[in-house]
């Protein structure tokens, strides 16, 4: 209980939210059509997240013991 | 050059709608799909800002506005939620609203209260003591009045005789300001001797219209970013939701960026895909000569073995 209250008040979880926003707007600017957009906007989705959640382990382990 | 078979009509036309209603300059156009994609989106996006900030997340102050106030703090974020259009319009004229001499220093009410719910203090200057009331106020614009309400369960009625001065300016709120509500502070008097007998603290609430997206005063500032990092992050959402637009503006007004989407793969990527199909022959050669070249090495020891 007290984890998902924890993982209800950090903010970071609002960037996943952001991060969908972003990439459907984005790849909707760049094409036309729906499957294409749809298709594109997942792939974006899904490396935005890989590269925040590498991001997010480097400063875990800089920040680790400290 | 855009694909002749999205219809772009008047771009202009929908580069304005789309500035206006993020999606609307494609509805125009009949691009439903995408029509409807951004207006969720972009507008979801800046709805979820404003609701996590309490709805005070957009605010404008110009140059000459700070200059005038005296405030050297400019809405920077601005420029970006400007882009959001509409919804973020207002934000520009309440700024100059605000910020309007007559509005920052008021020197009466513009129109009486009649029977105006409220929530106060009341401090009694015989005991000091301060305690909540609840009721309705009647004031003139000078703050002359009464109230009648509640003070800890018992009924009260008070005599006001105007209201408090500080440095010399009426203590009342402007009528627009950031916060929903607008404080005012009133004189207690005797009714009968118009003696000074304590002070009334209220908070009445101001209309839609004199409170959203009205710039916070340094005061206000300080006390939104007192709920920490969600004001930050609220306002985050609402620069992306006008950073986004931009990018719908240009789709309204010139297409696509890459195309319509079922395009065959672009003459670099043919290109690359043949080189390296070329480096994997050549390599292929390169191995079977090699081992042609053993095979010949191994045959001949072996006739020198058996010879």
């Amino acid at each position: 209980m007290n984890l998902l209250l924890a993982a209800h008040d950090n903010v970071t979880w609002h960037l996943v939210p952001l991060t969908a926003v972003i990439s459907l707007v984005y790849s909707a600017s760049r094409y036309e059509l729906r499957d294409r957009i749809l298709r594109r906007s997942v792939t974006l989705f899904g490396q935005i997240m890989v590269f925040m959640i590498l991001v997010f382990l480097i400063l875990l382990a800089f920040s680790w013991n400290t | 050059m855009t694909d002749p078979r999205i219809q772009l009509k008047n771009p202009w036309t929908a580069a304005i709608l789309a500035f206006l209603l993020p999606g609307a300059g494609h509805l125009y156009q009949r691009r439903t799909f995408k029509g409807c994609l951004y207006m969720v989106c972009i507008l979801g996006t800046w709805l979820y800002g404003m609701q996590m900030g309490n709805w005070r997340a957009v605010y404008a102050r110009t140059l000459s506005d700070a200059h005038r106030a005296g405030q050297g703090r400019l809405a920077w974020g601005y420029i970006a939620q400007f882009g959001v259009g509409l919804p973020a319009l207002p934000a520009y004229v309440q700024s100059r609203r605000f910020h309007d001499p007559d509005n920052l220093s008021p020197l009466s009410l513009e129109s009486p209260l009649e029977n105006q719910s409220c929530t106060g203090l009341w401090r009694d200057l015989g005991s000091n003591a301060l305690t909540p009331v609840t009721g309705q106020i009647t004031i003139d614009i000078d703050g002359v009045g009464s109230f009648k309400g509640t003070q800890d369960g018992k009924p009260v009625a008070l005599s006001l005789g105007g209201f408090d001065m500080q440095n010399g300016h009426i203590a009342v709120d402007p009528r627009i300001g950031s916060e929903a509500t607008r404080t005012m502070e009133c004189r207690v008097v005797d009714p009968d001797s118009n003696l000074i007998m304590g002070k009334l603290l209220i908070s009445i609430p101001r209309g839609f219209s004199d409170w959203f997206e009205v710039p916070p005063t340094e005061h206000a500032l300080g006390e939104l970013h007192r709920m920490g990092k969600i004001f930050d992050l609220a306002q985050v959402f609402t620069w992306i939701a006008g950073l986004l637009n931009v990018l719908v503006i240009w789709d309204a007004f010139e297409g696509p960026a890459y195309g319509y989407g079922d395009e065959s793969p672009s003459t670099d990527e043919s290109e690359e895909s043949e080189a390296s199909s070329e480096n994997s022959a050549s390599k292929t050669r390169t191995e079977d000569s090699a081992a042609a070249a053993a095979t010949d090495a191994s045959s001949q020891k072996v006739k020198e073995a058996t010879g």
